[in-house]
């Protein structure tokens, strides 16, 4: 069976999900780190709120994606969903605790607004904004299993140690990668959200210079974990290694080249830093902030197709070769290329739809009105 | 936590899960049929009322979706072995059912910020409308998914060679010598191994199978032209309906009762809504027989467990409307293990276990869930029973005005009462279809032990779970409470 079209259906569903994840983790550490200045500035009560709404539209979005996610990989790729599920069966269940945890918090933060002393809503922020970390920090066991299957003794029965998983070298520095990540995305999107704002309320102009500045500087601490993450793969995940790197160094045991799409998204990195700490002086000028946040996006997605690319074609990394991506495919039945592309079609036509609904009632509309 | 213990959590789960189906399926009808008469009575207090039902749907729908990413997870974490269902059967219906999910959440959108956006106030309706075919359309792909796992349409002969009593589950869409050799792997597992079946779902043992035979499954669409979840979609989504629909009216009776100033206008509102309730619980009733009958020809077992037949004999209801006789005698559990006990094929064996002893273990497992399911059903068929009543005095209350005048607390009344039947009749008849298909996930095909995960699942995990959900749910119904307290601006609700 072709394995391109069900890639690309992988592909773009990943990417969009990632993309408002990240936004809505780093969302919401700006929503309480704002919450936190206006303890002694009232000012910034109103950008603080006005990004934590940005963070319940968002919310919404990964979460329909995240359901699409699950469906799509447990059909086309079911056997290795089974391996995942039973290997990773702690950090998935973290995962689905820190889903819990997030929304009951959300809802929480979100109700408790002027209602609790302020430090008391203080500290529910910060539960939903660090419970926003819990979710990847089960979920990047996977991207770490595929990298370097630690844990798995067995495929035929599928087999392994669930404690020993936990210890994959490639989890920690992928995970505090992605952490600083987050941040960086959503602290811009911050930025743009209020530089947007600003026009009809200058008081929040300063507050999307910070963000920039806040998210230009993630760029220095997610430099130093992506070169400790990318030092990592050389050791064990070697094949990886060598996709990113193919047109630098001399590796040759890699047959896909995704150098450039890695150098892409570092170039785009230091770009974001320049503009951050550019935009922090001179807020002013919006015309950066809204050039941020789809750069920051753009360094999202030109990294994970790296990631992710760069294992092809191998779904699992072992050392320097792997499983094709064949093995895992569905084999249980002809998927229909025609059901799936006009399925992608119509959710991506809805899921546009849906953004604009959501940015032009919830985020202009009710923002405004608050 | 045992298998057991695991099954019960997946039960409660679901159950949290289908409140806000209902309120989202339910208010969706009645939000369709309010806006409906308010644009064309140009009255305001249904216009109103439409519009706090659009604010609570939505509300719903985000905890529903939380709570529907849950139970998907439970069913691909916990049930590990059901994404071979996944990936052949429910495929079709789970990848259309992303398509319905997204039109849904968006559509949701925008009929709740387009409120009195348009001059036509029927465009906004159109938006309503399709925003509840989408919810309708979801319900049904996800009724037709649990439907396979009580009629495995397409299978064919297959279950039939395993125990002779029961049907063919319609043409053999699959390819007969994968599916065995999965069976024969799953059984031969379990019993030889003590381990769950979960672990041979992978890439070396499918690829080869799909090398011998080819694809397991041939016909994408076949779990959607299966009689059974037909019946069952409008079975179910009926259900869903009456129940959110009896909790609107439940709540405007609530309202109707405390507030005396303002009795005559909740109760117009109430007589309304319990008026679709009662219709739509009506067709539920007939539709009923339906159902009966599905479940008479698709799944023996569960027949006799809710007619309490240990022994072959009459049952009145069931004689009476699928046959027009009272006396005809339907097939007990005696019949079904004698009929296990000549099979045809004694010497037939899966996974080293001759179908004969599967077929005699496995009938003799259904019995012992006989006095359960009958007394849920009874129970069940008891408040169907109350319900109805109900729904003929409210019926009445149009019919004979002038009887009612001045006893309209009685009514009110009444529509208390449903606020906690409907829910508890569909909850029954939920456990009724759900335990009656036991021992089986799959009917005749695939046992809970075979596709529950190998890894155990530690107290902390069930009571985070447990404690999540709870607490999902009590933070949905305060920001219910409190959005329809203190509704936001924008939508310009306007006074009772």
């Amino acid at each position: 069976m072709d394995v391109t079209l069900p890639l690309i259906v992988l592909g773009i569903i990943l990417l969009i999900h990632l993309t408002f994840v990240n936004v809505n983790i780093g969302l919401g550490f700006y929503s309480v780190i704002l919450k936190w200045k206006s303890l002694s500035n009232p000012e910034v009560t109103k950008p603080a709120r006005k990004v934590f709404k940005f963070l319940v539209a968002t919310e919404v979005v990964s979460g329909v994606y995240g359901t699409m996610i699950t469906v799509i990989l447990a059909g086309i790729w079911p056997t290795l969903v089974n391996i995942v599920t039973i290997i990773l069966f702690i950090p998935l269940i973290v995962s689905i605790i820190g889903i819990i945890i997030r929304l009951t918090s959300i809802a929480a933060y979100w109700y408790t607004w002027d209602k609790v002393r302020p430090r008391t809503h203080l500290a529910i922020g910060l539960t939903m904004a660090l419970s926003g970390l819990t979710i990847p920090a089960g979920f990047r066991y996977i991207f770490a299993f595929i990298n370097n299957p630690v844990g798995l003794t067995s495929l035929n029965p599928i087999s392994g140690n669930v404690i020993e998983a936990l210890t994959n070298p490639v989890y920690p520095p992928l995970l505090i990668h992605t952490f600083f990540g987050a941040l960086s995305i959503g602290f811009l999107a911050a930025s743009a959200g209020l530089a947007c704002s600003s026009k009809a309320d200058k008081t929040v102009e300063r507050w999307s210079g910070y963000a920039s500045l806040l998210g230009g500087l993630m760029i220095i601490p997610q430099g130093l974990t992506g070169f400790w993450f990318w030092s990592t793969l050389s050791f064990h995940s070697p094949y990886l290694f060598a996709s990113l790197n193919r047109s630098f160094l001399p590796l040759q045991y890699s047959s896909t080249n995704v150098s450039y799409l890695f150098l892409g998204m570092v170039l785009i990195s230091i770009v974001i830093l320049t503009f951050g700490i550019v935009h922090y002086h001179k807020p002013s000028r919006t015309w950066i902030a809204y050039m941020l946040a789809p750069l920051s996006i753009a360094a999202l997605i030109l990294g994970e197709m790296a990631h992710d690319i760069g294992r092809l074609p191998y779904m699992v990394i072992v050392g320097d070769t792997g499983i094709p991506v064949e093995t895992f495919i569905n084999r249980l039945m002809l998927i229909e290329p025609a059901l799936i592309l006009s399925g992608l079609l119509v959710i991506i036509f809805f899921t546009a739809i849906f953004i604009a609904l959501l940015y032009l009632y919830l985020v202009k509309g009710i923002i405004e009105e608050s | 936590m045992n298998l057991r213990g695991t099954l019960d959590l997946s039960a409660l789960g679901i159950y949290i899960h289908s409140i806000t189906v209902a309120i989202v399926i339910g208010f969706s009808i009645t939000l369709t049929i309010i806006e409906f008469l308010g644009i064309r009575k140009k009255d305001a207090s249904y216009i109103r009322l439409a519009k706090q039902l659009s604010l609570v749907i939505a509300i719903a729908f985000v905890f529903g979706a939380a709570t529907g990413t849950l139970v998907e997870f439970g069913l691909v974490q916990v049930w590990n072995g059901v994404i071979l269902a996944i990936g052949s059967f429910f495929f079709t219906p789970l990848f259309l059912e992303l398509v319905a999910f997204t039109i849904e959440a968006t559509l949701l959108v925008a009929l709740l910020y387009t409120w009195d956006k348009f001059k036509n106030p029927w465009t906004h309706w159109m938006i309503t409308v399709t925003y509840t075919a989408g919810a309708l359309f979801s319900g049904l792909l996800i009724t037709s998914v649990n439907s396979w796992m009580q009629a495995p349409w397409g299978t064919g002969e297959i279950v039939k060679i395993i125990y002779p009593w029961a049907p063919v589950y319609g043409p053999t869409a699959i390819n007969i010598n994968f599916l065995i050799t999965v069976k024969e792997v799953l059984v031969s597992t379990r019993v030889n191994f003590a381990a769950s079946g979960a672990s041979i779902i992978n890439p070396t043992i499918l690829n080869t199978l799909f090398s011998s035979y080819g694809e397991l499954l041939k016909d994408p669409w076949v779990s959607l032209t299966s009689p059974y979840a037909l019946t069952s979609i409008v079975h179910q989504l009926l259900a869903t309906t009456v129940v959110g629909v009896f909790w609107i009216a439940g709540a405007l009776a609530y309202k109707g009762l405390r507030k005396k100033e303002k009795r005559d206008y909740y109760l117009r509102l109430f007589k309304t809504v319990a008026l679709i309730g009662s219709i739509l619980l009506i067709i539920q009733g007939i539709e009923g027989h339906e159902q009966g009958l599905m479940i008479y020809i698709y799944q023996p077992t569960k027949f006799a467990m809710i007619s309490g037949l240990e022994k072959s004999g009459p049952y009145v209801p069931a004689g009476l409307t699928i046959f027009g006789d009272p006396n005809y005698v339907f097939k007990g559990f005696d019949y079904l293990l004698q009929m296990s006990e000549n099979h045809p094929n004694p010497s037939l064996k899966i996974g080293g276990v001759s179908v004969k002893e599967i077929a005699l273990a496995d009938t003799l497992k259904a019995l012992e869930k006989l006095p359960l399911v009958k007394t849920l059903y009874e129970v069940k068929i008891g408040l169907a029973a109350l319900s109805l009543l109900i729904s003929l005095i409210i019926i009445s209350s149009f019919t004979f005005k002038k009887f009612w005048r001045g006893k309209e607390r009685i009514l009110l009344y009444g529509g208390l009462i449903m606020f906690f039947v409907a829910p508890a009749i569909a909850g029954l008849g939920w456990a009724v279809r759900e335990i009656g298909r036991k021992p089986w996930t799959v009917y005749g095909l695939l046992y809970p032990e075979e596709l529950v995960t190998p890894n155990p699942i530690g107290p902390e995990v069930t009571l985070t779970i447990i404690g999540g959900l709870i607490l999902g749910l009590l933070i949905t119904f305060t920001t219910i409470y409190l959005v329809l307290k203190k509704p936001p601006r924008f939508l310009k609700i306007g006074d009772e």
